[in-house]
């Protein structure tokens, strides 16, 4: 398993049991909201987040190094209203402020950024939270 | 005829075997070598303070600064409230330095600093000392 990828799995794991509605509907990785089936709203994709680098890297004293993991949780809703859909955020950030560790993994986590996105003439509503989990030696 | 060279070799010698110990290959930069988990390690700097003098003779003045680092492999207080504060006690003793061979006497006002940056507890004590003539 790669680093990132163990703080991604251990985030997935976080979010997935923010929400009943999000059980099963967690992955790696990035779709367009179109090719998912209206069965798997709402759903949330785990991914890097643009160009910011997945891992940053700083060297401190004695060659320690204390690493930046920057992940975007896409979350993706269907019809329903822009509350509904914000307050879904607000679990999926409650749950991270829950368990700041990742269950260990990291040394603390926080969401950094939380962007709404949507479209007065389509029913998907998609909202990204940026968290960064920060790995201390 | 005590010199600064005997100064630091004594210190050396005598903070090893209270600490355990061992020194770093650059006392003047700390991006060169890791610490192993749970290892401590140090740094040993002097300069010259100048003289002092009685009737007498004249003894150089060394000033000392020793910068101990240990990496936790546990919680912080474990080391900070533990083995460290019987550290700093031992050689805040006047009487610890003045056993050294080649110690005269030492300047009571000491300073210490404690820090920490990512796993690693730094502190820094800093004396002058009196060499012996």
């Amino acid at each position: 398993m790669s680093a990132s990828g163990s703080v991604v799995d251990a985030l997935a794991q976080v979010l997935e049991a923010a929400d009943a509605a999000l059980a099963g509907k967690v992955e790696r990785g990035f779709q367009l909201p179109g090719a998912l089936s209206s069965g798997q709203f709402p759903h949330l994709f785990l991914t890097g987040a643009g160009t910011t680098p997945l891992e940053d890297v700083e060297v401190l004293a004695h060659l320690q190094e204390r690493v930046t993991f920057t992940i975007s949780a896409i979350l993706y809703t269907q019809g329903g209203t822009q509350e509904e859909t914000l307050l879904l955020a607000d679990a999926l950030r409650a749950a991270i402020r829950a368990d700041r560790t990742l269950g260990g993994v990291v040394t603390t986590s926080h969401v950094s950024d939380l962007t709404l996105e949507e479209n007065p003439d389509h029913p998907i509503r998609a909202v990204e939270l940026v968290v960064l989990a920060l790995q201390e030696p | 005829m005590a010199t600064p060279v005997d100064l630091l070799s004594d210190v050396a010698v005598a903070f090893e075997a209270l600490t355990g110990a061992t020194r770093l290959a650059s006392d003047l930069r700390d991006d060169l070598e890791p610490i192993p988990s749970g290892a401590t390690r140090y740094q040993l700097r002097a300069s010259s303070s100048g003289s002092a003098s009685d009737s007498n003779v004249t003894r150089t003045l060394v000033s000392l600064e020793l910068l101990l680092h240990h990496r936790l492999a546990g919680a912080e207080r474990a080391w900070t409230e533990g083995s460290l504060q019987s550290h700093l006690e031992t050689i805040t003793r006047a009487a610890w330095w003045r056993a050294l061979a080649s110690v005269y006497g030492v300047d009571p006002d000491v300073e210490i600093e404690l820090s920490r940056e990512g796993a690693v507890v730094t502190a820094s004590f800093s004396i002058t000392v009196e060499i012996k003539p």
